[in-house]
């Protein structure tokens, strides 16, 4: 194990934060303290961000198999913990001072979305620079992208595209 | 927030955002209808203006959206301990989904059968991940100057992420420059 549990615990706590105006904060976090250490394999990071993206219910739990492949099955109930821990801290704080908390946080919820946004596409970059992608490759990425990000398209349907495209290439090969 | 909820056992609490967590894709937003019929036509907790204020304080909360929309359900039923309930309840179908897709359709233990697929879902992720950043700087509500310079502000903590300022650091002075160059107003006409 390359990552203590109470890392784990400590790591997703503190992606949550990066959650703020929505977005993937906490995969932009762990691309950075795990993946880009070494500590993750980009391909397994990039597998929980697709198992996350069709799983049911919010998309965090992709943490679950990110903590798995970090710290085996205690890892994922740690990433689990850390995620919840913050979130019922924000909910019984925004439950019991909802209008003196309002102000102060909608102040950065206006810049969060375009900090947040600079820390996806770093994650992107991060997540893309192991892999020495191709010029096709990186054909298919741009496409992706204009797709989700201008046409909407739903990132279920991406990622099994994806696979289906990549089950007919081992097919072939 | 203030309305007397019918009362919910942390049984009922449990199954009916497991039943959530189980059914509902695609996020907070979009589960807006299935919340509206679990929540207040079946199980009458709250009231369609009380989930829809639930929501957008979910929004409020540094933690994701349908995770801290369930701790706020939870909470405003039944203290701390209806919020971990609901919020675990939330989470645990799909993070079980992730977990055994994780170790059972383990790319490093199955090999080179899964590698194309691996490479193709890496593909989709990276472009996923861009489309989501562009997705996020669509979200915000501003004015075209502030649109601008907030474009910029991801330009430069993504630009100095990717030249090596450790990611925490670049959001963190992000933050703390982003309000001074955008106000704290979210709601300026477009």
């Amino acid at each position: 194990m390359k990552v203590g549990l109470f890392e784990v615990f400590l790591v997703t706590a503190l992606s949550s934060l990066f959650s703020i105006g929505g977005g993937n904060g906490p995969a932009a976090v762990i691309q950075d303290r795990w993946v880009g250490t070494g500590a993750l394999d980009p391909g397994l990071f990039a597998w929980a961000l697709a198992l996350g993206y069709l799983s049911p219910g919010p998309k965090a739990g992709f943490l679950a198999g990110v903590g798995y492949y970090v710290h085996g099955v205690t890892g994922a109930v740690a990433a689990i913990a850390g995620i919840t821990l913050t979130a019922l801290c924000g909910s019984a704080a925004v439950s019991t001072a909802y209008r003196k908390l309002e102000p102060a946080i909608a102040r950065v919820s206006l810049p969060a979305n375009f900090v947040v946004a600079g820390m996806i596409i770093a994650a992107a970059w991060d997540t893309a620079l192991p892999l020495h992608f191709s010029a096709v490759e990186i054909g298919g990425v741009a496409v992706v992208a204009l797709a989700v990000g201008i046409g909407d398209l739903s990132p279920a349907i991406v990622v099994l595209g994806a696979a289906a495209c990549g089950a007919l290439w081992s097919l072939a090969g | 927030m203030d309305e007397a909820p019918v009362p919910a056992s942390y049984a009922e609490l449990a199954m009916t955002f497991l039943w959530i967590g189980t059914t509902s894709f695609g996020g907070m937003w979009a589960a807006t209808r299935q919340l509206q019929d679990e929540l207040v036509f079946k199980k009458r907790w709250i009231d369609v203006s009380h989930q829809q204020s639930l929501m957008v304080a979910a929004t409020l909360i540094p933690a994701p959206k349908f995770l801290a929309f369930g701790g706020l359900v939870g909470y405003h039923l039944r203290g701390w301990r209806g919020s971990v309930i609901a919020m675990l309840a939330l989470m645990m179908p799909g993070s079980l989904f992730v977990l055994l897709g994780a170790a059972l359709l383990n790319p490093a233990s199955i090999g080179a059968p899964l590698a194309p697929v691996l490479r193709a879902i890496s593909i989709a992720v990276v472009g996923l991940l861009l489309g989501n950043a562009c997705h996020q700087v669509k979200a915000a509500r501003t004015s075209r100057r502030k649109r601008i310079v907030g474009v910029a502000l991801t330009a430069a903590v993504a630009g100095a992420a990717m030249a090596g300022v450790p990611l925490l650091l670049a959001a963190l002075a992000g933050f703390a420059i982003g309000p001074l160059l955008l106000g704290d107003s979210e709601g300026d006409a477009p």
